[in-house]
């Protein structure tokens, strides 16, 4: 039987608007992730999906609700302790790659080490960053600058980023939607391989159906509600 | 961090070096201001002790001092001698001084007639060796005079002015209406600030060796009073002296030199060049919040990456200050090793008679500078990194 990693009740998000009213992106959401599982968060523009994974991958701290990370409560937790969990438990893909642009590729990569302050010496990073990048087929533009590398390489670059600090759960924000079609194929096969090869729990956010069936479990939003949760054969 | 911090520093080298170059400006801004202010003073005291004597110089005028009497004179220069030092006679010969350009001791015989046409009078100060403990007189040339009583040291010394007319290894000294042509041999050339041409003559040989010649009609004794003795003690010091030797009454005694009349002077220049330079940082404060905020605007996405990552606030703080820190002690480093070359080479460019003394590198001032300038980096770099660390990693996925 699969352990439990992430359990929320009652989650609800707000956002304070220019004119001072509240929004609710997130509204009175309840679930739990199984560990290694995949899942796939789907729903129209604005239906909160993003908010949702910001409040599970730690970036954003002020909800309501109850939010246990393997049984501990992070609602009390400090900026500190918060950001040492996401450093080494979350990896994190974003839809526009967000590469550091001034640091070479080894750099982007290693990054998430540096704030996890792991006990890694300097050959196991670079081993370990090399690991990636061959995994990633980049191993020859480790010294290269995002700038000149091409969008489906650069999402690779961000895949070796987010699995650097062997995290246990991936958050994929639209992975492939700067991509196109046959290049988003290749990466999203890449990302799948090696969450399965990891044994990482992912969390996807699309809104392609195609790509959300490849899923073990989908969550559909609406209006800040989980409105459908169904599973994938 | 170290590594990471230095990358930071090299993300924008333009801005970088405008940080870093606007703190250089006010460091050394700060230092050429204490200097200036330092060397503004030294040369105001300088050339005050080159004309009117060090600060506090007092002169007495001295009446109906017998200086026919060898043995009473030896006793009074002896006890002149003593401590405190930093006394001095300078005695006005009866009749006028002429001199003469003299190559060689053997032209005294050989060119005799040659030497009392070419005899005129020049400013003559008739003097010790002590009086360069009194008045600034930088050596251009040669020696000063020595405190050797023997008649070899015959000697004089000429201002750069009388330098031009006396460029001999000797002169003739002749006292008006005699035929008595005296040799003294030119040991030095100084600086004394006069534009006229000025004969320093050692009164001791002259006055052991030839009494006769030169009678004094009035004599007038400076001190440098550095051990700061009311002017009665003074008084009653030199009294005393006189009594006990040579005889004379203290006609007067005056305050010579105008040291004091320049501090206020001094003070006020060198406040208001230190406030000029405190604004000046103060400028470049606003300057680096200016350029801070600005970088930080650029920065925002990279920040929220990181915060995404790992970094905490704590870490984008010091990932914004510490830059900021790095650069402020690099600056701060070249700043000094270019203010202590700069210090140095004042020497080079003053000329080598110069009364102004080399001024001491401003230690006190430098890490004051530097204090305030490193403390000026972090405070102008406080605002940008508080910004920074408020920022909500939540943004990085918008």
């Amino acid at each position: 039987m699969k352990k439990s990693i992430i359990r929320v009740e009652g989650l609800t998000a707000t956002v304070k608007l220019n004119n001072g009213d509240f929004l609710t992106t997130v509204n009175n959401v309840g679930f739990q992730l199984l560990s290694g599982e995949s899942y796939a968060i789907v729903g129209k523009s604005g239906s909160g999906k993003t908010s949702l994974i910001s409040v599970l991958g730690l970036l954003n701290s002020a909800f309501q609700g109850e939010y246990y990370y393997e049984g501990m409560s992070v609602s009390k937790m400090s900026d500190k302790e918060l950001s040492r969990l996401r450093s080494r438990e979350f990896g994190f893909v974003f839809q526009n790659y967000s590469l550091i642009e001034h640091l070479r590729v080894w750099e982007n990569i290693e990054l998430p080490l540096i704030y996890a302050k792991t006990k890694l010496n300097k050959k196991h990073r670079q081993n370990k960053i090399i690991k990636l990048l061959q995994m990633v087929g980049l191993e020859n533009r480790q010294m290269d600058f995002p700038s000149v590398l091409s969008g489906g390489e650069q999402q690779r670059v961000a895949i070796a980023r987010a699995l650097v600090s062997s995290p246990r759960i991936l958050i994929c924000d639209e992975p492939t939607g700067a991509l196109d079609k046959k290049t988003g194929e290749y990466v999203i096969n890449l990302l799948l391989d090696l969450v399965k090869m990891e044994k990482i729990t992912l969390l996807l956010v699309t809104h392609d159906p195609d790509l959300a069936k490849t899923c073990n479990t989908i969550f559909t939003m609406d209006e800040g509600r989980i409105t459908n949760v169904s599973c994938s054969d | 961090m170290f590594r990471v911090l230095i990358k930071d520093l090299r993300i924008s080298p333009m801005r970088t070096f405008l940080t870093g170059f606007s703190m250089f400006i006010g460091i050394l801004a700060m230092i050429a201001a204490v200097l200036v202010g330092t060397l503004g003073r030294e040369s105001l005291l300088s050339v005050n002790a080159q004309i009117f004597g060090y600060t506090p110089t007092y002169a007495m005028n001295i009446s109906q001092m017998n200086l026919n009497d060898v043995n009473k004179v030896e006793d009074f220069f002896e006890i002149m001698d003593k401590e405190p030092k930093a006394k001095t006679i300078i005695a006005t010969p009866k009749v006028g001084l002429q001199f003469a350009p003299l190559e060689c001791l053997a032209e005294l015989k050989e060119k005799s007639e040659q030497l009392y046409k070419d005899l005129s009078y020049v400013e003559t100060i008739c003097t010790t060796s002590e009086y360069n403990r009194i008045f600034n007189l930088p050596i251009y040339e040669g020696q000063w005079l020595s405190d050797s009583k023997d008649a070899m040291a015959l000697e004089a010394v000429v201002n750069k002015s009388a330098a031009e007319i006396f460029s001999t290894s000797y002169m003739v000294a002749s006292p008006k209406d005699s035929l008595a042509l005296i040799p003294l041999n030119i040991i030095g050339t100084i600086n004394d600030g006069k534009e006229w041409p000025v004969i320093y003559i050692n009164i001791l040989p002259l006055l052991y060796r030839a009494p006769n010649i030169f009678e004094m009609e009035n004599v007038e004794l400076y001190w440098y009073n550095k051990d700061n003795m009311s002017q009665n003690n003074m008084q009653s010091y030199i009294s005393d002296i006189l009594y006990d030797t040579v005889g004379g009454e203290i006609e007067s005694i005056n305050r010579v030199d105008s040291g004091d009349d320049y501090s206020s002077v001094i003070e006020m220049l060198q406040l208001g060049l230190i406030v000029t330079a405190t604004l000046l940082l103060f400028v470049s404060v606003l300057g680096q919040i200016n350029i801070g905020l600005s970088s930080l605007e650029q920065r925002t996405h990279e920040l929220l990456i990181r915060r995404a990552l790992g970094a905490s606030r704590i870490n984008i703080a010091v990932l914004v200050l510490g830059s900021q820190f790095i650069l402020s002690m690099l600056v701060c480093i070249i700043a000094v090793l270019i203010s202590v070359i700069l210090v140095d080479s004042v020497g080079i460019f003053l000329p080598i008679d110069t009364p102004i003394s080399i001024p001491e590198y401003p230690y006190t001032a430098t890490m004051i500078a530097v204090f305030v300038s490193i403390i000026t980096a972090l405070l102008g770099g406080i605002i940008p990194a508080i910004k920074a660390a408020k920022l909500e990693p939540a943004l990085a996925l918008r």
